[in-house]
Protein backbone atom coordinates (compact mmCIF):
# COMPACT_ATOMS: atom_id res chain seq x y z
CA UNK A 1 0.00 0.00 0.00
CA UNK A 2 1.37 3.35 -0.96
CA UNK A 3 2.08 5.68 1.92
CA UNK A 4 0.62 8.57 0.03
CA UNK A 5 -2.52 6.77 -1.03
CA UNK A 6 -5.08 9.57 -1.15
CA UNK A 7 -7.84 7.43 0.31
CA UNK A 8 -5.74 6.52 3.32
CA UNK A 9 -4.65 10.10 3.83
CA UNK A 10 -8.26 11.27 3.76
CA UNK A 11 -9.14 8.56 6.22
CA UNK A 12 -6.35 9.64 8.55
CA UNK A 13 -7.36 13.28 8.29
CA UNK A 14 -10.95 12.36 9.11
CA UNK A 15 -9.74 10.40 12.13
CA UNK A 16 -7.76 13.43 13.24
CA UNK A 17 -11.00 15.40 13.15
CA UNK A 18 -12.59 12.77 15.39
CA UNK A 19 -14.92 11.25 12.81
CA UNK A 20 -16.22 8.00 14.26
CA UNK A 21 -16.91 6.42 10.87
CA UNK A 22 -13.33 6.96 9.76
CA UNK A 23 -12.02 5.60 13.04
CA UNK A 24 -14.05 2.43 12.56
CA UNK A 25 -12.76 2.10 9.01
CA UNK A 26 -9.13 2.39 10.14
CA UNK A 27 -9.80 -0.03 12.96
CA UNK A 28 -11.29 -2.62 10.63
CA UNK A 29 -8.50 -2.20 8.14
CA UNK A 30 -5.63 -2.77 10.57
CA UNK A 31 -6.98 -4.50 13.66
CA UNK A 32 -6.25 -8.08 12.46
CA UNK A 33 -2.65 -7.28 11.68
CA UNK A 34 -2.20 -5.46 14.96
CA UNK A 35 -3.87 -8.21 16.96
CA UNK A 36 -1.31 -10.65 15.57
CA UNK A 37 1.43 -8.29 16.73
CA UNK A 38 -0.17 -7.97 20.12
CA UNK A 39 -0.44 -11.74 20.49
CA UNK A 40 3.25 -12.05 19.69
CA UNK A 41 4.30 -9.85 22.59
CA UNK A 42 1.89 -11.04 25.23
CA UNK A 43 1.46 -14.27 27.10
CA UNK A 44 -2.24 -14.78 26.66
CA UNK A 45 -5.08 -13.84 24.37
CA UNK A 46 -6.72 -11.80 27.12
CA UNK A 47 -3.57 -9.76 27.61
CA UNK A 48 -3.32 -9.30 23.85
CA UNK A 49 -6.85 -7.93 23.75
CA UNK A 50 -6.11 -5.51 26.58
CA UNK A 51 -2.93 -4.36 24.90
CA UNK A 52 -4.68 -3.90 21.56
CA UNK A 53 -7.49 -1.87 23.11
CA UNK A 54 -5.04 0.42 24.88
CA UNK A 55 -2.99 0.69 21.71
CA UNK A 56 -5.98 1.76 19.62
CA UNK A 57 -6.86 4.46 22.10
CA UNK A 58 -3.27 5.72 21.95
CA UNK A 59 -3.35 5.57 18.17
CA UNK A 60 -6.41 7.78 17.84
CA UNK A 61 -5.29 10.14 20.60
CA UNK A 62 -1.86 10.69 19.09
CA UNK A 63 -2.79 10.54 15.44
CA UNK A 64 -1.85 14.21 15.09
CA UNK A 65 1.78 13.25 15.72
CA UNK A 66 1.84 10.88 12.78
CA UNK A 67 3.89 12.16 9.88
CA UNK A 68 2.60 11.20 6.47
CA UNK A 69 6.19 10.78 5.32
CA UNK A 70 6.42 7.57 7.31
CA UNK A 71 4.71 4.22 7.01
CA UNK A 72 1.33 4.30 8.70
CA UNK A 73 1.39 0.55 9.20
CA UNK A 74 4.84 0.76 10.77
CA UNK A 75 3.66 3.55 13.06
CA UNK A 76 0.67 1.48 14.19
CA UNK A 77 2.83 -1.59 14.71
CA UNK A 78 5.27 0.36 16.82
CA UNK A 79 2.53 1.70 19.09
CA UNK A 80 1.20 -1.80 19.69
CA UNK A 81 4.67 -3.12 20.46
CA UNK A 82 5.39 -0.21 22.79
CA UNK A 83 2.09 -0.76 24.56
CA UNK A 84 2.84 -4.44 25.00
CA UNK A 85 6.32 -3.69 26.25
CA UNK A 86 5.00 -1.15 28.72
CA UNK A 87 2.49 -3.76 29.80
CA UNK A 88 5.24 -6.20 30.59
CA UNK A 89 8.16 -3.90 31.22
CA UNK A 90 8.82 -5.09 34.73
CA UNK A 91 8.78 -8.69 33.66
CA UNK A 92 10.99 -8.01 30.66
CA UNK A 93 13.59 -6.01 32.59
CA UNK A 94 14.33 -9.00 34.74
CA UNK A 95 14.52 -11.32 31.78
CA UNK A 96 17.10 -9.75 29.48
CA UNK A 97 20.13 -11.17 31.20
CA UNK A 98 18.72 -14.50 32.27
CA UNK A 99 19.05 -18.02 30.94
CA UNK A 100 22.29 -17.40 29.09
CA UNK A 101 23.56 -20.83 30.01
CA UNK A 102 20.59 -22.44 28.38
CA UNK A 103 21.86 -21.53 24.91
CA UNK A 104 23.67 -24.45 23.50
CA UNK A 105 23.02 -24.77 19.80
CA UNK A 106 25.84 -26.50 17.97
CA UNK A 107 26.93 -26.63 14.34
CA UNK A 108 25.49 -30.12 14.24
CA UNK A 109 22.12 -28.70 15.17
CA UNK A 110 22.34 -26.21 12.34
CA UNK A 111 22.57 -29.06 9.88
CA UNK A 112 18.93 -29.71 10.62
CA UNK A 113 18.01 -26.40 8.91
CA UNK A 114 19.15 -27.43 5.46
CA UNK A 115 15.57 -28.02 4.58
CA UNK A 116 13.59 -25.44 6.46
CA UNK A 117 10.04 -26.55 6.43
CA UNK A 118 8.17 -25.46 9.48
CA UNK A 119 4.67 -24.27 9.80
CA UNK A 120 3.98 -21.00 11.51
CA UNK A 121 2.42 -22.87 14.41
CA UNK A 122 5.66 -24.82 14.87
CA UNK A 123 7.63 -21.61 14.79
CA UNK A 124 5.20 -20.08 17.28
CA UNK A 125 5.78 -23.06 19.54
CA UNK A 126 9.56 -22.77 19.23
CA UNK A 127 9.65 -18.99 19.68
CA UNK A 128 7.39 -19.24 22.69
CA UNK A 129 10.07 -21.33 24.37
CA UNK A 130 12.59 -18.51 24.12
CA UNK A 131 13.31 -16.70 27.37
CA UNK A 132 11.24 -13.52 27.45
CA UNK A 133 14.19 -11.18 26.91
CA UNK A 134 15.61 -13.13 24.00
CA UNK A 135 12.23 -13.68 22.49
CA UNK A 136 11.31 -10.00 22.58
CA UNK A 137 14.52 -8.86 20.90
CA UNK A 138 14.27 -11.66 18.32
CA UNK A 139 10.65 -10.86 17.43
CA UNK A 140 11.31 -7.12 17.25
CA UNK A 141 14.32 -7.55 14.99
CA UNK A 142 13.48 -10.55 12.84
CA UNK A 143 9.69 -10.56 12.58
CA UNK A 144 8.72 -6.90 12.95
CA UNK A 145 11.81 -5.44 11.34
CA UNK A 146 12.95 -2.94 13.97
CA UNK A 147 16.60 -1.91 14.06
CA UNK A 148 18.83 -2.38 17.08
CA UNK A 149 18.74 1.33 17.83
CA UNK A 150 14.95 1.30 17.93
CA UNK A 151 14.89 -1.87 20.00
CA UNK A 152 17.34 -0.35 22.47
CA UNK A 153 15.10 2.70 22.83
CA UNK A 154 11.93 0.68 23.23
CA UNK A 155 13.38 -1.73 25.75
CA UNK A 156 15.61 0.89 27.41
CA UNK A 157 18.70 -1.23 26.96
CA UNK A 158 22.05 -0.74 25.31
CA UNK A 159 22.40 -1.37 21.57
CA UNK A 160 25.11 -3.95 22.21
CA UNK A 161 22.81 -5.71 24.62
CA UNK A 162 20.19 -5.85 21.89
CA UNK A 163 22.71 -7.34 19.47
CA UNK A 164 23.97 -9.95 21.90
CA UNK A 165 20.41 -10.86 22.89
CA UNK A 166 19.54 -11.37 19.24
CA UNK A 167 22.55 -13.58 18.65
CA UNK A 168 21.71 -15.74 21.62
CA UNK A 169 18.06 -15.87 20.66
CA UNK A 170 18.96 -17.19 17.22
CA UNK A 171 21.11 -19.95 18.67
CA UNK A 172 18.48 -20.81 21.21
CA UNK A 173 15.73 -20.99 18.59
CA UNK A 174 17.83 -23.08 16.26
CA UNK A 175 18.51 -25.42 19.14
CA UNK A 176 14.84 -25.76 19.86
CA UNK A 177 13.98 -26.33 16.18
CA UNK A 178 16.78 -28.85 15.85
CA UNK A 179 15.43 -30.84 18.73
CA UNK A 180 11.97 -30.59 17.23
CA UNK A 181 13.34 -32.00 13.97
CA UNK A 182 15.08 -34.84 15.73
CA UNK A 183 11.98 -35.82 17.62
CA UNK A 184 8.95 -37.36 16.15
CA UNK A 185 7.21 -34.02 15.90
CA UNK A 186 8.34 -33.19 12.42
CA UNK A 187 7.74 -36.63 10.85
CA UNK A 188 4.32 -36.67 12.48
CA UNK A 189 3.50 -33.42 10.79
CA UNK A 190 4.51 -34.79 7.40
CA UNK A 191 2.47 -37.90 7.95
CA UNK A 192 -0.47 -35.82 8.93
CA UNK B 1 22.84 -22.25 6.15
CA UNK B 2 23.53 -18.66 6.96
CA UNK B 3 21.85 -17.00 9.89
CA UNK B 4 20.61 -14.15 7.73
CA UNK B 5 18.75 -16.66 5.62
CA UNK B 6 17.34 -18.13 8.81
CA UNK B 7 16.11 -14.67 9.84
CA UNK B 8 14.58 -14.16 6.44
CA UNK B 9 12.84 -17.50 6.60
CA UNK B 10 11.28 -16.68 9.97
CA UNK B 11 10.34 -13.21 8.77
CA UNK B 12 8.62 -14.57 5.68
CA UNK B 13 6.61 -17.01 7.75
CA UNK B 14 5.05 -14.15 9.67
CA UNK B 15 4.64 -11.80 6.74
CA UNK B 16 0.98 -10.96 6.33
CA UNK B 17 0.04 -12.92 9.41
CA UNK B 18 -3.24 -11.65 10.82
CA UNK B 19 -5.58 -12.73 13.59
CA UNK B 20 -9.09 -11.35 13.76
CA UNK B 21 -9.76 -9.83 17.17
CA UNK B 22 -13.09 -10.41 18.91
CA UNK B 23 -15.90 -8.25 17.57
CA UNK B 24 -16.60 -6.86 21.01
CA UNK B 25 -13.18 -5.25 21.01
CA UNK B 26 -14.20 -2.79 18.29
CA UNK B 27 -17.19 -1.62 20.30
CA UNK B 28 -15.03 -1.39 23.40
CA UNK B 29 -12.47 0.78 21.63
CA UNK B 30 -15.10 3.01 20.02
CA UNK B 31 -16.99 3.32 23.30
CA UNK B 32 -13.83 4.37 25.09
CA UNK B 33 -13.06 6.93 22.41
CA UNK B 34 -16.60 8.27 22.63
CA UNK B 35 -16.38 8.61 26.41
CA UNK B 36 -13.05 10.36 26.11
CA UNK B 37 -14.48 12.77 23.56
CA UNK B 38 -17.38 13.66 25.88
CA UNK B 39 -15.07 13.93 28.85
CA UNK B 40 -12.92 16.36 26.85
CA UNK B 41 -15.99 18.40 25.93
CA UNK B 42 -17.10 18.50 29.54
CA UNK B 43 -13.64 19.62 30.59
CA UNK B 44 -13.62 22.35 27.97
CA UNK B 45 -17.12 23.46 29.01
CA UNK B 46 -16.15 23.48 32.65
CA UNK B 47 -13.08 25.50 31.79
CA UNK B 48 -15.12 28.05 29.90
CA UNK B 49 -17.59 28.30 32.77
CA UNK B 50 -14.76 28.69 35.24
CA UNK B 51 -13.26 31.49 33.18
CA UNK B 52 -16.64 33.22 32.90
CA UNK B 53 -17.31 32.80 36.61
CA UNK B 54 -13.87 34.12 37.43
CA UNK B 55 -14.39 37.07 35.15
CA UNK B 56 -17.76 37.80 36.70
CA UNK B 57 -16.32 37.55 40.21
CA UNK B 58 -13.46 39.86 39.28
CA UNK B 59 -15.87 42.34 37.74
CA UNK B 60 -18.08 42.28 40.80
CA UNK B 61 -15.13 42.70 43.15
CA UNK B 62 -13.75 45.58 41.11
CA UNK B 63 -17.12 47.32 41.08
CA UNK B 64 -17.58 46.86 44.83
CA UNK B 65 -14.12 48.25 45.51
CA UNK B 66 -14.80 51.35 43.45
CA UNK B 67 -18.05 51.97 45.35
CA UNK B 68 -16.66 51.35 48.81
CA UNK B 69 -13.29 53.00 48.25
CA UNK B 70 -12.98 55.60 51.07
CA UNK B 71 -10.12 57.39 49.34
CA UNK B 72 -12.13 58.13 46.29
CA UNK B 73 -13.33 61.76 46.19
CA UNK B 74 -16.92 62.22 47.08
CA UNK B 75 -19.03 62.82 44.10
CA UNK B 76 -20.62 66.21 43.82
CA UNK B 77 -24.28 66.22 44.73
CA UNK B 78 -26.36 65.80 41.70
CA UNK B 79 -29.02 68.37 41.27
CA UNK B 80 -31.55 67.37 38.78
CA UNK B 81 -33.26 70.12 36.97
CA UNK B 82 -36.97 69.82 36.90
CA UNK B 83 -38.61 69.21 33.64
CA UNK B 84 -39.21 72.39 31.70
CA UNK B 85 -42.47 73.90 32.63
CA UNK B 86 -45.08 73.70 30.04
CA UNK B 87 -46.12 77.32 29.44
CA UNK B 88 -49.61 76.14 28.73
CA UNK B 89 -49.91 74.76 32.22
CA UNK B 90 -50.71 77.25 35.01
CA UNK B 91 -48.04 77.46 37.63
CA UNK B 92 -49.16 77.16 41.20
CA UNK B 93 -46.75 79.12 43.34
CA UNK B 94 -48.05 77.39 46.42
CA UNK B 95 -47.00 74.03 45.11
CA UNK B 96 -43.73 72.92 46.66
CA UNK B 97 -40.70 72.30 44.52
CA UNK B 98 -39.79 68.88 43.37
CA UNK B 99 -37.99 66.71 45.84
CA UNK B 100 -34.80 66.70 43.77
CA UNK B 101 -34.62 70.48 44.04
CA UNK B 102 -35.17 70.68 47.76
CA UNK B 103 -32.43 68.44 48.98
CA UNK B 104 -30.92 69.66 52.26
CA UNK B 105 -27.63 70.53 50.57
CA UNK B 106 -29.31 72.60 47.94
CA UNK B 107 -31.60 74.25 50.39
CA UNK B 108 -28.70 75.17 52.65
CA UNK B 109 -26.70 76.54 49.74
CA UNK B 110 -29.63 78.62 48.56
CA UNK B 111 -30.31 80.00 52.00
CA UNK B 112 -26.68 80.93 52.47
CA UNK B 113 -26.57 82.61 49.11
CA UNK B 114 -29.72 84.58 49.86
CA UNK B 115 -28.44 85.61 53.25
CA UNK B 116 -25.14 86.75 51.79
CA UNK B 117 -26.91 88.72 49.13
CA UNK B 118 -29.12 90.44 51.64
CA UNK B 119 -26.21 91.21 53.90
CA UNK B 120 -23.96 92.59 51.20
CA UNK B 121 -26.60 94.54 49.37
CA UNK B 122 -25.65 98.24 49.00
CA UNK B 123 -27.82 100.74 50.70
CA UNK B 124 -30.33 102.46 48.52
CA UNK B 125 -29.68 106.17 48.05
CA UNK B 126 -32.55 108.23 49.39
CA UNK B 127 -32.11 110.81 46.64
CA UNK B 128 -34.51 110.66 43.79
CA UNK B 129 -33.04 109.92 40.44
CA UNK B 130 -32.69 112.66 37.88
CA UNK B 131 -35.67 113.29 35.76
CA UNK B 132 -35.69 111.39 32.59
CA UNK B 133 -35.79 112.99 29.20
CA UNK B 134 -39.18 113.54 27.57
CA UNK B 135 -40.61 110.51 25.92
CA UNK B 136 -40.72 112.18 22.51
CA UNK B 137 -37.00 112.63 22.43
CA UNK B 138 -36.53 109.02 23.20
CA UNK B 139 -38.62 107.91 20.26
CA UNK B 140 -37.03 107.97 16.90
CA UNK B 141 -39.15 107.68 13.86
CA UNK B 142 -38.75 104.28 12.51
CA UNK B 143 -37.94 104.01 8.87
CA UNK B 144 -40.48 102.42 6.70
CA UNK B 145 -39.84 99.01 5.50
CA UNK B 146 -37.49 99.05 2.63
CA UNK B 147 -39.52 96.75 0.59
CA UNK B 148 -41.36 99.66 -0.98
CA UNK B 149 -44.59 97.81 -0.67
CA UNK B 150 -45.56 98.19 2.96
CA UNK B 151 -48.36 96.06 4.17
CA UNK B 152 -51.50 98.10 4.30
CA UNK B 153 -55.14 97.44 4.82
CA UNK B 154 -58.35 99.43 4.42
CA UNK B 155 -60.10 99.57 7.75
CA UNK B 156 -62.96 102.01 7.53
CA UNK B 157 -64.74 104.18 5.14
CA UNK B 158 -65.78 107.42 6.93
CA UNK B 159 -67.74 109.71 4.79
CA UNK B 160 -66.12 108.72 1.60
CA UNK B 161 -62.58 108.95 2.91
CA UNK B 162 -60.47 105.90 3.20
CA UNK B 163 -58.43 105.01 6.31
CA UNK B 164 -55.43 102.92 5.52
CA UNK B 165 -53.49 101.32 8.26
CA UNK B 166 -49.87 100.70 7.40
CA UNK B 167 -47.76 98.45 9.56
CA UNK B 168 -44.51 99.88 10.82
CA UNK B 169 -41.81 98.98 13.25
CA UNK B 170 -40.78 101.41 15.92
CA UNK B 171 -37.51 101.05 17.73
CA UNK B 172 -37.27 102.64 21.16
CA UNK B 173 -33.88 103.39 22.49
CA UNK B 174 -33.54 103.47 26.21
CA UNK B 175 -31.03 106.20 26.97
Amino acid sequence: MSLMEPELLELIDACKRGKSRAQREVYRRYSSMLFAVSLRYTNSREDAEDVLQDAWVKIFRHLNTFSRHHSFEGWLRRIVVNTAITHYRRQLKHAYHADIDEVHATPADLEAFKDLDYTREELDHAIAQLPTGYGTVFKLYVIDGFRHKEIAEMLEIDINTSKSQLSRARKYLQDVLAHMSLTALKPDRHEA
Amino acid sequence: MKLDAFDQYIHDQYQGYEVTPPAALEDAVMGKLRRMKWARRVRVGAGVLAVLAGGGFWWGATTAESVADPVAPAAAPVVRVADPVDPAQPVDPAQPMAAEQTTPEVRTAVEEAVAATLTEAPEVSPERPAAMAPLDSRIEPAPLAESGQPEKSLQKDRGGSELWIISAEVEVKDR
